[in-house]
């Protein structure tokens, strides 16, 4: 046995590890833990129009037809925080002021993405929207329940990786 | 067993950083019988420990400690803060790098030589060259395990390997392969194979990249001359009225200022750390910085020429599958300056998972243009443009004394501008990239821009000169004998080549040379 | 997981073969020393009845029976085929590849290996197609572990392409 083998590196040291790791083998903490759907009842600190026109802003920065509301609403809920609510209550009144300035009644109000995204490129600089736009870029993408959408499998240790589930497997080309 | 040493212990070598460079150097020295405290900022993480979560695993490994860039490469718009995507942890660099393991070419050693002078760089000749780094390259590949040397077969090649190679042939490339990597393709070292599992930089889960965090750490550790402190930060380098270094001065895992003395300091704390170590430690007999006599420290700042080309199919590609780094094409690595730029790049291929993707893809965009293209991820394919850039005196790593970290020590801040020639060559490589993936049936291409750089070199450059350099060609500081560098930063030019297996090389030739000195009494 | 080959996968090249396979059984040291250069060299249904007879002399059971095919230098191969379905240039020889590989392809749970559309021509129709391993991936990741490393033994990229599951 040489001196690596000393040092678990082996099959069946490493494996035995991570058991006894507790359960390592499914990794990753799902950093978002919010339940799906009912969003809009349980803000507490954020007004509910804010809440409901942030999660049209988010939609409208990310938008994919196939991700349903309640996930942009997971990815903004952080905002709906004592501390953190009154810069966004700033925010969306601005977002709908700047709707207005451009003929429509609030950013909700306007009915079509392309007047709403022509909205947002107005306030694209300012702190307000990049802010949410950083946090949006993880917090959407890294919800495990739209990858399925994407195609995205994420880990494959749990599964012995592709060596044996087509990590070649490409017919087509 | 871990030796513990006594603080006050002046016949060790403290070596600062444990990854390619200072993780190789510490078990070399000590499988020699030198005794050796490595000083490792970060904790350890074992493979039952790496997270298979793109966000989770950069919260546990990346360095996040502050930082900043300025200078016109896009780098200083999109990622302020986080000019490189290294890691804080006992292995370093080495449990996030993709294991890519290319040799220098003869011709780079000597890049003043062959590419003649080019306005605004601060090209030098290495004083190495291919013949005399042979056979530390062997060593290196040996220990490494890398593929395709030393009877060691290619990785298989996955879906994004086969797009990569079907349209490299197409467009008439004839050197595609599955690349020499340091990941087992058999079992090798005691470590088992690699099982295509993707997740390459978040730290491999089957142990079968090699990483000095369960390679040579443990196997130095094993010998009785090896103690690594985690978690222990190190502030400067002292010396004595005689301008030798004396010990290093560090924080601990509680933050608690302590002492280690020191026979010889070898700084291995990659390109951005080790040069801000050395300025950090300013003296009244060295103020500006130690080994500093020649102004060269934190200067010529290399980074590579990257970028990336991901495509989309009409069909699923599901690039994630296998080997981050999958296969290579390098008929693009020679020097040719009728292309319109000096130096060559390889292309290399790449995956992210889907957050990066969306993070990266193209930072700070938004809209339907951007999510078509994220809609498009299963049939993704891509690759990465790895390229000599060009030094310059004026890309550099300064501390900024105005700034502090959670130590209050002074921060780094990183200046870098792109150089013509590194325009011309990321433009030459996007073009190709592309003529690639179209070759293979692409629809849509998006030549996507450099990440945080994980290919961090130059800013203690070597020369024999000690006016141009800051050390010899055995990373010796000029200045001060019994001081060493020992990373990437010690790099005279970048090359075309992932910069790993020229580290590890040079750790090991160090190591020969440190107790080959030590045992004539010259150190 | 050891995988064996039906004897059926073989109808198409014992038929063809000169002698009956149990008089030429395969052999193990060359199948040990051959290299990665003699294995590319190798027609489509040479390298798949190569890497037949490695993996059964990895997996330590009785060879498949298929000759071994001579090395191109030393005459014809003696696998003969009788359709090419792909209509690329590579020779006449994957049907037989592809019914060779099947087992291979087809012992991955939950993934479409084996189901090559192979009879499709590459955009520009000249380039070789990486369907000419006819839907066996595990000789595809075989051939894609040799190439460019001609001086690995050719049992050892067998090795690579099965990772745990040999």
């Amino acid at each position: 046995m040489n001196r690596i083998d000393r040092a678990g590196m082996t099959r069946r040291e490493l494996l035995a590890r991570s058991v006894a790791a507790g359960g390592s083998l499914l990794v990753g903490a799902s950093w978002v833990t919010g339940r799906s759907a009912a969003w809009a009842l349980e803000v507490t600190a954020l007004k509910p129009g804010t809440m409901a026109t942030l999660v049209q802003m988010a939609r409208d920065i990310y938008p994919h037809d196939r991700i349903p509301d309640d996930r942009y609403a997971v990815a903004v809920k952080g905002y709906d925080t004592a501390d953190k609510a009154p810069a966004v209550e700033a925010g969306i009144a601005a977002l709908d002021a700047a709707a207005q300035g451009q003929g429509h009644p609030s950013y909700l109000g306007a009915r079509w993405e392309a007047e709403r995204v022509a909205v947002l490129r107005g306030i694209e600089k300012g702190e307000f929207f990049r802010t949410i736009r950083a946090g949006l870029v993880t917090d959407l993408y890294n919800q495990k329940e739209i990858w399925p959408l994407f195609g995205y499998e994420g880990e494959s240790f749990s599964h012995g990786g592709y060596i044996d589930r087509g990590f070649n497997d490409i017919a087509w080309l | 067993m871990a030796a513990p040493f006594s603080k006050t212990d002046d016949s060790v070598v403290v070596i600062i950083g444990t990854g390619a460079g200072g993780g190789t150097l510490a078990n070399e020295l000590a499988q020699k019988g030198i005794s050796v405290v490595a000083l490792e900022a970060g904790g350890r993480y074992l493979p039952e420990d790496y997270v298979n979560d793109e966000w989770a695993s950069f919260a546990q490994l990346a360095w996040l400690d502050t930082r900043r860039s300025d200078g016109s490469f896009r780098l200083a718009r999109d990622f302020a803060g986080l000019p490189s995507w290294i890691v804080k942890a006992v292995g370093g660099t080495t449990t996030h790098w993709a294991g890519a393991s290319l040799r220098f070419q003869d011709h780079e050693w000597k890049a003043l030589t062959n590419y003649g002078r080019v306005e605004g760089a601060s090209l030098l000749d290495w004083p190495l060259d291919a013949a005399e780094m042979d056979p530390w390259y062997t060593l290196a590949e040996a220990k490494m395990g890398v593929t395709r040397t030393n009877g060691q077969p290619g990785l298989p090649g996955n879906t994004n390997f086969l797009v990569l190679e079907k349209g490299a042939k197409a467009v008439g490339y004839k050197e595609v392969h599955t690349g020499r990597m340091a990941i087992n393709s058999i079992e090798y070292g005691g470590r088992q194979a690699c099982q295509q599992t993707g997740f390459c930089f978040q730290g491999c889960k089957w142990g079968a990249k090699w990483s000095t965090a369960y390679t040579e750490i443990p196997l130095g550790e094993e010998t009785g001359n090896l103690e690594v402190r985690e978690r222990c930060h190190a502030a400067r380098i002292e010396h004595d009225d005689k301008g030798r270094v004396t010990g290093v001065v560090y924080f601990d895992a509680s933050g608690v200022e302590q002492r280690q003395a020191a026979r010889i300091v070898c700084v291995a704390g990659n390109t951005i750390e080790s040069p801000r170590l050395l300025l950090n430690s300013a003296s009244s007999m060295f103020p500006d910085g130690l080994a500093n006599s020649s102004g060269q420290v934190g200067r010529n700042y290399m980074r590579h020429v990257t970028g990336s080309v991901y495509s989309i199919f009409e069909r699923p590609v599901r690039m994630w599958r296998g080997t981050t780094m999958a296969g290579i094409m390098q008929d693009e690595a020679r020097h040719d300056p009728s292309r319109g730029f000096v130096g060559g790049y390889e292309l290399e291929t790449l995956s992210l998972g889907l957050p990066f993707m969306a993070a990266f893809l193209d930072p700070g965009a938004w809209g339907r243009e951007f999510t078509s293209a994220i809609d498009g991820y299963e049939n993704m394919a891509g690759m990465w443009i790895v390229g000599e850039d060009m030094p310059q005196e004026t890309n550099r790593v300064t501390v900024d004394t105005a700034v502090v970290d959670q130590f209050g020590l002074p921060t780094p801040v990183v200046h870098y501008d792109d150089h013509p020639n590194d325009v011309a060559m990321r433009d030459h490589a996007y073009e190709r990239g592309i003529a690639i993936h179209r070759a293979a049936g692409a629809v849509r291409s998006l030549p996507t821009p450099p990440y945080p750089s994980t290919h961090n070199i130059g800013t203690n450059r070597m020369s024999d000169n000690p006016r141009d350099g800051v050390v010899n060609r055995w990373g010796q500081t000029h200045d001060i004998p019994n001081l060493f560098v020992s990373d990437g930063s010690q790099f005279t030019t970048g090359a075309a080549e992932n910069p790993t297996l020229t580290i590890v090389a040079l750790a090991i030739r160090q190591a020969d040379h440190i107790a080959r000195e030590m045992g004539a009494g010259n150190l | 997981m050891k995988l064996s080959l039906p004897a059926l996968a073989f109808a198409g090249l014992t038929a063809a073969a000169p002698v009956p396979a149990q008089e030429a059984p395969p052999d193990a040291a060359r199948l040990e020393a051959m290299t990665c250069r003699e294995f590319l060299a190798l027609d489509a249904a040479g390298q798949a009845t190569v890497k037949a007879a490695m993996q059964a002399h990895a997996s330590g059971e009785p060879p498949p029976g298929a000759p071994l095919p001579a090395p191109p230098a030393g005459g014809a191969a003696s696998a003969r085929v009788v359709e090419d379905r792909t209509g690329a240039a590579e020779g006449p020889d994957t049907a037989a590849t592809e019914m060779a590989a099947a087992p291979g392809g087809a012992a991955a749970p939950g993934v479409a290996g084996g189901q090559n559309e192979s009879g499709k021509v590459a955009p520009g129709g000249t380039e070789a197609s990486v369907t000419d391993e006819g839907g066996d991936l595990r000789l595809l990741a075989m051939r894609t572990s040799c190439e460019g490393g001609p001086d690995a033994l050719a049992l050892n990229a067998l090795r690579a392409a099965f990772g745990n599951s040999l």
